[in-house]
């Protein structure tokens, strides 16, 4: 279960990055910032969320299905995307860089902060806001520079949620059944 | 061109406003804004009087901690003046920096001090506004608080406009009396008269009551406790003298008036030594109430402690001064204006009242209408009654002989003592819910008191406030319970002689498999043990009540440590009786706790007396040999194999885990282990038969108790003195074993010649020596003064002050017959116990080193309240030590802060700690315990320096990561890291293990025991916002790592072998530590029993000083088979002892103890007669004996023979067979040892011993099973998922996600085609 979760977290991101790939670098920056700042703000929440509660959540069908409802939600939006940014429909959709890399990103700066016994909550609040913001805004520059295509990245982004739901789907039925 | 100058003359306009803006602004500042004044470190109540008496309305006042001001992140902008209360204010000195930098900026600072108060900061004050501010906050009244702001004002905003006027300081009115009215004032008592004769207030025929309430409350407004107290004093006839006066003064007006009682309620003592002993001569009760400085909520909430300042304050203080009846009378709240006021408590009011009420009335009551209850102590079954070192029947026999001679109504008492012990054993019996076949004979051959439901009921409903009583329901189910019942009704065993009840104190707690405490869940006693309490207060109408020696239990409910509410047991059932209490003075740390708890005045009796061990007889061969070997260097070689033959038939090679080749000698190093052992066995201080109140020691128990409590200083007072000359060396000085060589013998010899011819004129003795002959005096008038000091209270009159512990410890607590005190927490460690602790924790490090090769991680302490009491926290000093952190001191003494020792100063690792508590060191040293999580969070901070690494950092770094893995929030196992300090659930005291580790048919595997300990013990009590906090697994976090485990002991008359609490809290830890770390930890025994010599031991090593000391001892045994059922009784309690040792830490035993066992006490091998002895005056233990060690061969524990079992099992059926089952838990209470018994006895025997055992356990098995516990109904069962539905969902979504893309995927092909 946690190789599954860890899979979806990582995928999420690169939806996210992926996804902010589209955008100019100014819009891609103040994604980036907002993640980031959602970052930094959640950090203190973060610290006193216990890890058997993170725990408990991935075991319980509720929480799962919850879970995996976001990001039904959040694929089709990706989907849609996808498939109407050829054709230049639903440019609303553009503006949308996908709220799922939150959740996914503070699952990943909290299992670093249960693995480092003793750093300082404060510091690592401000690293983890900057890593974030370095990483959003440079991952999806990055991606557009590997990927200049924006019919290969269309494909990919839409394969990767395709893979999301697959993966959030297998996860409830696992805990589920 | 017009816009232009429409521009220009805008800007004009703009800039002139700003000005004026500016201006005006500038103007307020400077003339017009009120006057800001931090006032910091005001205790509650003086910021009320000090907010409430401003009337000045352009003064602001904000108060503030000194953290807030002076603290790193603090700031002391805002404000134009400060004043600080530097009463129990440290303040660092980066701390005093800041502050005096911010004066250096203007701001005036006034800091209000004494002189032998640490801070004093006094900025932009001249020397004559700094004396006229100090006498008006010095002098803290209506007036003087008033006009000190406005005088303060004045001089830190000179230009401020507004009412400028202040009048000058008033100096507090001293040395008066005063009365409730404002402004009333007397300068001595016989004006008082005559006003209250004026006002109708005087009782012609009342005792004048003394009252000292502080030395400004005449004329502060906070004071409606001590109104209400002197209205409610008046009302009840006695005629009150409210007095404000300090030192000398205040001792001439007391004299003066010399009262019926005094009530003081001031911090701090009443007089000094030799006026507390005329007032005692004077037999004027001191009795200290006090008010509480912390809200009512807090107050009525058990788990909340009393805090450390108060605590010391209020009651530690005033014990010394011998006073008794601390009640919380009042709380401080917040009043509508968000000021804390004090607000009266009236219920505790009125029990202080009833409480000093009745204890006034035992004056003038003859005493032949005096209704007295004793409680004695006993366990379940046919044990004898229980009293620490104290034979209870002929003790108890005698005092009520005593009582009758002095007119009380004792009529019919039995005419011998025997028929009295009899009767007591017939009528005054406890029952174990295990044994419904001896309730039921109980039933019907003795005579208890009857009481009904709708009785019970009632008594319960008028004593208990409802919330209470709802507790023992839920536990326990509707009265009138389970045991010793008939019918609807309870029975309460009791007896009483004319206006005497003797009733046993029940068992707190039933049903035996709820060991595991459940952490916040209620602890209410059963029906069965409120029935009596409520019937002594009720139905017998008691006007005093005593409980007869060391110790019950009712002090040990759990609950808050001083000052108690309705909300705690302790309090309740004693309600406000007085109360009494007979406590060995060698358990100080207990006694203070039943003092506290249970408003007792306790009332101290000798230890069994000190006698010769025969053992350097024993060993005197050995010894002379091993002295001659060491002499000759070890050139003697066939000396040496006769040293090794004679050790190893001894056993002593075991002992020091040394070889037992016969064919090769001891090394030198080996002798020398051997000889400081062999001494050390030799000169084992042990006590005798148990003691009878009343009855002094023999003139040779005088001569050997003196003996044991004065050679060793003198032997060192000699051998200082030839330090002093040179003679010797101070290594020398220093080395026990040579001390007792060269020094002891002679101290030995002198003192028995001065003791046997005492000097007519004492003058020309030395020092030593008179303390000597003082210390004989002291111990031949206890006896006396104990039952004279009983009567004497029983009478309405004070009993004397003294300190407590063992005599050989501490001299001072002779004679016996006082009231027993504490000592001040906040002054520990004090610098001996400092320099102690260094040295036993170097020494700690040093030998666990020459064992390992490499430091310790961590080390885990055990803290007591008696080792903390008579070291003055020596333990608490090793802790900082080997965290690397050292206390500072304020001018006062008390130690208010840390430092950290720099790592290159300390020279090794910082050594990580773990300390568990018992719950009566918590109580009293609360303060220690924060101190000491203070000094962990210090250390795990310190970086590493000189190359040592920091196991307090790396190990407060695991704890976390366990923490986290466990599940906690990054946070909360951040908080929890740094705890260190734990002790028992619930406010408790004890591990609650004992019993659990006895009943050792409910467990097959230690690990229940080590589980059951990490949960009992797993309350964390280390800083306010974590205390008494309870975490599931926080406790084994933190026991990781753990190398070493530290037991203290500071008295003889207790040691490893014969007191059970060690195993239970040191046993208990090294299994819990096994359980944790798979390794069993090091054990030491910190030794403080000799003043002079302070030291180190290791456990296995301690187990076998006393075993050989004692229980293997013929001489030991012999000197206890002088003595009754309670000498017997001390025989069971080392067996099951040696059992609980062998379940919990079996290392520190010989293996081959139980053999020795058998040889001595099965087959008498020394021809004692112990079989007959214990027979003869109590089977119960002689079974309890025999039983241990079936058991013991059950469990694996002794590796008997089948001829042993048979033997020792046939001895055990006999017995039980000729004086039937004694159903102590440990006989009665364990059916797979009775299967194991009978598998070991012939068929004929067998039957009998069945048919014993049926006799005892054949009624109504169910009872017990019907009792319904609390912790039975918290684990609901969980409600399982509901899957189907989940499943439905997680389709659903799918299908229709799959439908949308199938849609889509037709549609765009539809498009494209």
């Amino acid at each position: 279960m946690t190789f599954l979760l860890a899979l979806i977290v990582l995928l999420s991101l690169l939806s996210f990055l992926l996804k902010n790939s589209f955008y100019p670098h100014s819009w891609a920056g103040v994604a980036a910032f907002c993640l980031a700042l959602a970052v930094w703000l959640a950090i203190p929440w973060l610290t006193r969320l216990p890890a058997a509660t993170v725990a408990s959540w991935t075991t319980s069908p509720d929480r799962m299905l919850d879970g995996a409802v976001c990001i039904v939600l959040e694929v089709a939006l990706m989907a849609a995307f996808c498939f109407s940014r050829p054709a230049g429909r639903l440019r609303l959709l553009t503006f949308y860089p996908g709220l799922l890399a939150f959740p996914a990103i503070c699952w990943a700066w909290l299992q670093l902060l249960i693995s480092r016994p003793g750093i300082h909550f404060g510091r690592f609040a401000w690293i983890a806001a900057l890593v974030t913001m370095l990483v959003a805004f440079g991952g999806s520059r990055l991606i557009r520079r590997l990927v200049p295509e924006e019919q290969a990245r269309l494909e990919g982004l839409f394969l990767i949620n395709l893979f999301l739901l697959l993966l959030s789907v297998a996860a409830t039925g696992a805990i589920t059944f | 061109m017009l816009r232009g100058k429409n521009s220009s003359l805008l800007r004009r306009i703009f800039l002139k406003c700003a000005a004026i803006i500016l201006l005006v602004a500038a103007f307020w500042l400077v003339f017009l804004r009120p006057t800001r004044i931090l006032v910091v470190n005001a205790t509650l109540a003086q910021q009320a009087d000090v907010a409430l008496n401003n009337d000045c309305r352009r003064i602001r006042l904000r108060f503030e901690d000194a953290d807030q001001v002076a603290g790193e992140n603090g700031t002391l902008r805002r404000t134009d003046a400060v004043v600080i209360f530097s009463r129990g204010l440290y303040l660092d000195d980066a701390q005093v920096a800041r502050l005096e930098k911010a004066g250096d900026r203007g701001l005036t600072i006034f800091t209000n001090t004494l002189n032998n108060q640490h801070v004093d900061v006094q900025c932009n004050l001249t020397e004559e506004q700094r004396q006229t501010l100090l006498e008006y906050f010095r002098n803290p009244s209506r007036h003087n608080y008033r006009n000190g702001l406005r005088y303060l004002r004045h001089i830190a905003t000179p230009l401020r406009v507004g009412d400028r006027t202040c009048e000058p300081p008033v100096p507090l009115l001293t040395d008066m009396y005063y009365h409730r009215e404002y402004g009333q004032y007397f300068p001595d008592h016989e004006a008082l008269t005559a006003y209250l004769r004026e006002k109708g207030l005087y009782h012609e025929d009342g005792p004048a009551v003394l009252f000292i309430s502080g030395l400004n409350f005449p004329m502060e407004g906070n004071r409606a406790h001590v109104d209400t107290l002197i209205s409610r004093l008046t009302d009840a006839g006695f005629n009150v003298y409210p007095l404000t006066a300090a030192g000398e003064k205040r001792q001439q007006m007391i004299r003066a008036l010399h009262p019926a009682a005094v009530i003081y309620l001031p911090m701090g003592r009443l007089g000094d030594d030799d006026f507390i002993h005329w007032l005692h001569t004077e037999n004027i009760p001191l009795f200290n109430p006090f008010p509480l400085i912390q809200p009512h909520s807090e107050w009525i909430d058990p788990l909340q402690p009393v805090s450390s300042g108060t605590l010391t304050a209020r009651v530690v203080v005033p014990e010394i001064d011998g006073g008794i009846g601390n009640f919380c009378i009042a709380t401080q709240n917040e009043s509508p204006d968000g000021f804390y006021l004090y607000t009266p408590e009236k219920e505790r009011i009125d029990a202080f009242l009833a409480f000093f009420t009745r204890t006034m009335a035992l004056r003038a009551m003859p005493n032949r209408d005096k209704r007295v209850a004793i409680g004695y102590f006993k366990s379940p079954g046919k044990d004898a009654l229980l009293a620490s070192g104290m034979e209870v029947i002929p003790s108890l026999y005698r005092f009520l002989l005593r009582l009758r001679r002095e007119g009380y109504n004792v009529s019919g008492l039995p005419d011998s003592e025997a028929a009295f012990g009899r009767l007591i054993h017939q009528e005054g019996s406890v029952m174990g819910s295990y044994a419904p076949g001896a309730q039921a004979e109980f039933l019907r051959h003795a005579h208890p008191v009857w009481l009904s439901r709708d009785r019970y009921e009632q008594w319960a409903r008028e004593t208990l406030v409802p919330e209470k009583y709802q507790e023992v329901v839920e536990r326990y189910g509707h009265a009138p319970g389970h045991l010793l019942v008939r019918g609807d009704s309870l029975a309460v065993a009791c007896l009483q002689f004319g206006n005497i009840l003797l009733f046993p104190q029940p068992r707190p707690a039933l049903g035996d498999d709820e060991f595991r405490l459940v952490h916040g869940a209620g602890v209410a006693p059963p029906h069965s043990y409120l029935a009596p309490y409520l019937y002594l207060k009720k139905g017998f109408r008691a006007d005093v009540l005593i409980h007869f020696g060391t110790h019950g239990n009712l002090e040990f409910t759990p609950g808050k440590n001083v000052g108690q509410s309705q909300a705690d047991w302790s309090d309740v059932l004693i309600g406000n009786l007085p109360h009494f209490y007979y406590y060995t003075t060698g358990n100080v740390g207990e006694g203070i706790i039943a003092k506290r708890r249970t408003h007792a005045t306790l009332i101290t009796y000798l230890t069994p007396p000190y006698v010769e061990s025969g053992m350097r007889q024993r060993y005197s061969s050995l010894l002379d040999a091993i002295h001659r070997a060491l002499a000759a260097g070890g050139a003697d070689v066939s000396l040496g194999l006769r040293i090794k033959r004679q050790a190893v038939q001894l056993g002593l090679h075991r002992d020091l885990e040394l070889d037992s080749t016969l064919t090769v000698p001891f090394t030198t190093e080996e002798l020398e282990q051997l000889d400081n052992f062999a001494e050390e066995i030799a000169d084992e201080k042990v006590t005798g038969a148990y003691y009878t109140l009343g009855q002094p020691y023999s003139e040779r128990d005088l001569v050997t108790t003196t003996l044991a409590i004065c050679a060793d200083p003198l032997a060192y007072e000699m051998a200082r003195q030839d330090r002093d000359a040179g003679r010797i060396t101070t290594v020398q000085l220093q080395d026990l074993s040579y001390l007792q060589h060269n020094y002891l013998p002679a101290a030995r010899r002198q003192i028995t010649a001065l003791l046997q011819h005492p000097p007519k004129d004492t003058a020309a003795l030395a020092p030593a020596l008179r303390r000597a002959l003082a210390c004989r005096n002291g111990l031949e008038a206890a006896s006396r003064n104990e039952l004279d000091a009983m009567v004497r209270a029983l009478n309405g009159g004070t009993v004397f002050p003294a300190p407590g512990g063992d005599p050989v410890l501490n001299p001072n607590v002779l004679p016996t017959g006082r009231n027993m005190y504490s000592i001040n927490a906040e002054a520990t460690p004090n610098s001996q116990a400092w320099e102690d602790g260094k040295r036993l924790a170097e020494e700690t490090l040093q030998q666990y080193l020459a064992q390992h090769g490499n430091y310790p991680h961590k080390v885990s302490y055990t803290f007591w309240a008696g080792e903390f009491i008579a070291t003055e926290g020596a333990t608490l000093a090793q802790a900082f030590w080997m965290l690397g952190v050292e206390p500072l001191r304020d001018r006062q003494g008390r130690v208010v802060d840390l430092r950290l020792v720099p790592g290159e100063e300390l020279g090794r690792p910082r050594i990580n700690v773990l300390v568990q508590v018992s719950g009566q060191l918590r109580d009293i040293a609360g303060s220690r315990l924060r101190l000491l999580t203070d000094a962990v969070k210090l250390a795990a901070e310190a970086p590493e320096a000189g190359g040592w690494p920091n196991y307090v950092a790396s190990g407060t770094q695991a704890q976390e990561k366990t923490l986290l893995e466990k599940g906690l929030s990054p946070a909360r196992a951040r908080e929890l890291s740094t705890m260190r300090v734990f002790g028992p659930l619930n406010s408790g005291y004890s591990t609650g293990m004992l019993g659990f580790i006895e009943s050792s048919g409910s467990w097959d595997d230690e690990k229940e025991i080590a589980d059951g300990f990490l949960n009992n013990m797993g309350a964390a009590y280390g800083d306010d916002a974590n205390w008494a906090t309870f975490e599931p697994g926080l406790l084994s976090a933190a026991l990781q790592e753990t190398d070493v485990v530290i037991q203290p002991r500071q008295s003889n008359t207790w040691g490893p072998m014969s007191l059970d609490h060690v195993y239970e809290f040191t046993g208990g830890l090294s299994l819990a530590v096994r359980q944790v770390t798979g390794k069993e930890p090091t054990a030491f025994f910190a030794d403080y029993r000799n003043r002079y010599n302070r030291r180190l031991q290791g456990a296995r090593e301690a187990v076998a000083v006393e075993t050989r000391a004692t229980i293997l001892n013929p001489v030991f045994i012999q000197e206890r088979m002088k003595g009754g059922e309670g000498s017997a009784q001390m025989f069971g309690e080392l067996f099951r002892n040696v059992f609980g040792w062998n379940a919990t830490r079996p290392s520190v035993l010989d293996p081959q103890l139980f053999d020795e066992l058998y040889d001595t006490y099965i087959l008498d091998q020394h021809g004692l007669g112990i079989h007959e002895y214990l027979n003869r005056v109590n089977p119960a233990a002689f079974q309890a004996m025999t039983a241990v060690m079936l058991e013991s061969a059950r469990k694996g524990y002794w590796k008997a023979s089948p001829e042993q079992l048979q033997t020792t099992a046939a001895l055990h059926a006999a017995t039980t067979e000729a004086h039937g089952a004694a159903c102590t838990e440990f006989v009665c209470g364990n059916a797979k040892l009775e299967r194991f018994i009978a598998g070991q006895l012939p068929e004929s025997s067998r039957r009998s011993y069945d048919a014993a055992m049926k006799a005892v356990r054949n009624v109504a098995a169910s009872d017990a099973s019907e009792v319904v516990l609390k912790s039975d109904r918290l684990s609901d069962p969980s409600q399982k998922p509901e899957l189907l539905q989940h499943a439905v969902w997680v389709g659903a979504v799918l299908a229709i996600l799959l439908f949308i893309l199938l849609l889509y995927v037709l549609r765009r092909k539809n498009h494209t085609v």
